[in-house]
């Protein structure tokens, strides 16, 4: 039977996190899942209703840049395990305000190391801080070459040079003071209850409201698009078979020019919405691009697919297709994060408790 | 055959291959796994295939209660194919007691149910394994069990003795156990097939693997065998026949027509295969050159084994009908859909 641990997921509430945090509770009954999320904008405790009755699932709203709740969080539940997702992460919002990403996606950090370190002094044996990351650490690529593990740091906007940082910091404390960690650094990640100021889910809201899909630039920035199901799977492998020390690069081996991919969706969309073919492309208007914006990004992740035999699921036709049908089926949990709405969830499940 | 049978372990390799033919011959399908070696969303891709969708339960086996929640909640279960189980032979020596504990907990705790809700027929999941090296080829069921290796090995032979114990005590149980031999490949739709977790152990996944460039080279281990080519012989089976034959066993027993309330059976071609063979028909299924390599004899393997299976031919009426080649095929266009390799 699969041991007992208490295990603590930051940013559980956010999109990539709570498909880790379903994955976590569903497939390990023994875990108790402690999600711990400051609801920004981004984290949506509705994400989580499927599983947020069950007895191994517990909710702490905290803001990781608080040192002293990190340290009351440690104390009273004494993790074996982190899984470390709680980040600011989308590049726009970095390049207005800055701030924010350095005092979560750094401080928050290290809050967390030290609250590990505090709580694991004694006995780090088993016990695990992981580390989720962004492969846009790495910075940009040309047309060739893939970002292996080795590839130096060479982060360009403030939301990669955080992230940057934070993963310096997380290897620091494993050199420095011996915490037992581990990273992992993604591609870009698609799939169900993405918030939409991203790519896709902005893009599948504007061709069914029939308004503009805004593309940056010409459209040729080249991103590895990576199902948000397989990176949790990544993370479940990882967490429990991965070598401390060490990181992984995650990805879907699986690279689409920007206009690409929004043509794909497009064909999807109009045959989801009954529309003739060729109706969605025209709402496709390109706008000024982004400043700084990295032309390619793209992942070896041969490294996790050899050592501890992971493998994407869906082929991305596939995933694309089940991202639109879950996004067209869930038309009122859009509507309510698009309204806001989504913030109130939390007042009524959780205060006064 | 409108019946509800339990498949534990079936969002697992066999497994899942064995719900698609169960569902695809009118069998309700409803399956337990704790998806430790195995993913949820495997469900989805079984309905891609049949359009019907098994109910998955995740927990765990070795949890009493759980099971016997779940038949208590299940009273229409006719009957039940166990494949949950640990796997990795290597893993199996580092960790015996984990593999003891899962494997035998989890098959006492089932047959322990199925006696008390009165479910009365199994189908369990055995491998050649049992036969080690057997002096006479091919090897038939009547071939006396050799010591196990490993304890994953282990498992299977105390596994069947449980089962095989179970039913001469209590004349309400009926089990066949199966014995595969190697099977390989994955199903024609290239939607479900083998994720073997770390460095697989298992030939064909390991050439599928160099093929798409993820491992270097394969390693061929001894070509100083006593056999043809020197290189270890075994007999692959498609894992679409060996999952046929999971229907027709459970058939069996539901109908009554089983002759003993315990029956093994060999499952496999009854053609044995060089490591040497196998590759070439790789290469001239994907029309690869395969970087292999020769090295010595890699401690723990049979120098050769094969089955007769003219018992289940004769008895189950069932037998192989994929070529060597059609299997591997399906193996290869697996390997290059789980990789998104367009080669």
């Amino acid at each position: 039977m699969i041991m007992k641990k208490t295990i603590l997921i930051t940013g559980g509430a956010g999109f990539i996190g709570s498909h880790v945090v379903r994955r976590f509770v569903n497939n390990y009954p023994g875990y108790l899942v402690v999600n711990a999320d400051k609801l920004t904008y981004a984290g949506n405790l509705e994400n989580l209703t499927d599983i947020d009755t069950k007895k191994n699932y517990l909710f702490e709203k905290i803001d990781i840049v608080d040192k002293q709740s990190v340290l009351d969080l440690f104390k009273k539940y004494c993790f074996d395990g982190i899984i470390h997702l709680a980040a600011e992460s989308h590049v726009d919002r970095s390049i207005t305000g800055p701030d924010e990403f350095v005092f979560t996606n750094i401080v928050g950090t290290v809050n967390l190391l030290n609250a590990a370190l505090n709580s694991w002094k004694n006995a780090p044996e088993g016990k695990l801080f992981y580390h989720i990351s962004t492969d846009e650490v790495y910075g940009s690529l040309g047309k060739e070459g893939l970002f292996t593990e080795q590839t130096a740091y060479d982060p360009k906007s403030p939301y990669s040079a955080s992230k940057a940082s934070s993963d310096h910091m997380v290897r620091a404390y494993n050199h420095t003071f011996g915490i037992p960690v581990v990273i992992s650094n993604c591609s870009n990640n698609y799939g169900p209850n993405q918030f939409p100021e991203k790519l896709i889910p902005l893009a599948i809201n504007n061709i069914k409201n029939n308004k503009p899909i805004p593309v940056y630039g010409k459209g040729e920035n080249i991103r590895d698009w990576l199902y948000v199901k397989d990176h949790a799977s990544a993370i479940d492998l990882i967490f429990h078979h991965g070598k401390v020390g060490e990181t992984y690069n995650i990805g879907g081996n699986n690279e689409w020019k920007n206009i690409d991919l929004i043509l794909l969706l497009c064909r999807i969309m109009d045959k989801k919405l009954n529309r003739s073919a060729g109706t969605s492309e025209k709402l496709i208007t390109y706008v000024k691009d982004r400043p700084g914006h990295d032309l390619r990004y793209a992942i070896d992740s041969s490294k996790l697919q050899k050592e501890l035999g992971w493998s994407p699921i869906p082929e991305f036709a596939d995933g694309l297709e089940k991202t639109v049908e879950w996004y067209l089926t869930n038309l009122k949990w859009l509507e309510r994060v698009l309204s806001g709405d989504y913030s109130k969830y939390y007042d009524l499940m959780y205060s006064g408790r | 055959m409108k019946k509800k049978i339990l498949v534990t372990g079936g969002t697992g390799y066999i497994g899942s291959h064995t719900s698609v033919e169960l569902i695809e011959k009118g069998s309700e399908v409803v399956i337990i796994d704790n998806l430790y070696n195995s993913e949820a969303e495997v469900v989805d891709r079984i309905h891609k295939i049949t359009g019907v969708k098994p109910v998955l339960e995740v927990f765990d086996l070795c949890d009493k209660e759980k099971v016997d929640g779940f038949f208590s909640k299940n009273k229409d279960i006719a009957a039940v194919i166990h494949f949950a189980a640990y796997k990795a032979v290597g893993e199996s020596v580092n960790k015996p007691l984990e593999y003891y504990r899962n494997n035998l907990l989890s098959l006492v705790n089932l047959l322990d149910a199925m006696k008390r809700f009165s479910v009365p027929d199994l189908v369990f999941s055995s491998s050649c394994t049992v036969y080690g090296q057997p002096e006479k080829l091919p090897v038939t069921e009547d071939a006396p069990l050799q010591p196990a290796t490993s304890p994953y090995g282990n498992t299977k032979q105390i596994g069947e003795a449980i089962i095989r114990d179970t039913t001469v005590s209590d004349k309400n149980i009926k089990a066949i156990s199966l014995r595969y031999f190697n099977p390989i490949g994955a199903h024609p739709s290239a939607l479900i097939g083998e994720l073997p977790r770390g460095v697989p152990e298992n030939l064909v996944p390991y050439i599928t693997q160099t093929a798409s460039g993820l491992r270097d080279e394969l390693k061929v281990f001894g070509d100083d065998y006593n056999t043809p080519d020197g290189s270890c012989v075994r007999d692959y089976l498609h894992v679409v026949d060996l999952a046929k034959a999971h229907v027709v066993a459970v058939k069996r027993l539901i109908e009554g027509r089983n002759k003993t309330n315990y029956e093994v059976f060999n499952l496999g071609t009854g053609k044995g295969v060089s490591v040497l063979e196998a590759i070439k028909s790789f290469e001239r299924v994907s029309g690869i050159k395969l970087k292999y390599k020769i090295t010595g004899r890699r401690a723990g393997d049979i120098e050769k084994i094969w089955a007769d299976p003219s018992f289940a031919n004769k008895e189950l009426g069932w037998k192989t009908l994929s070529t060597l080649d059609e299997a591997m095929k399906t193996a290869w266009d697996w390997e290059k859909n789980i990789r998104n390799k367009k080669i």
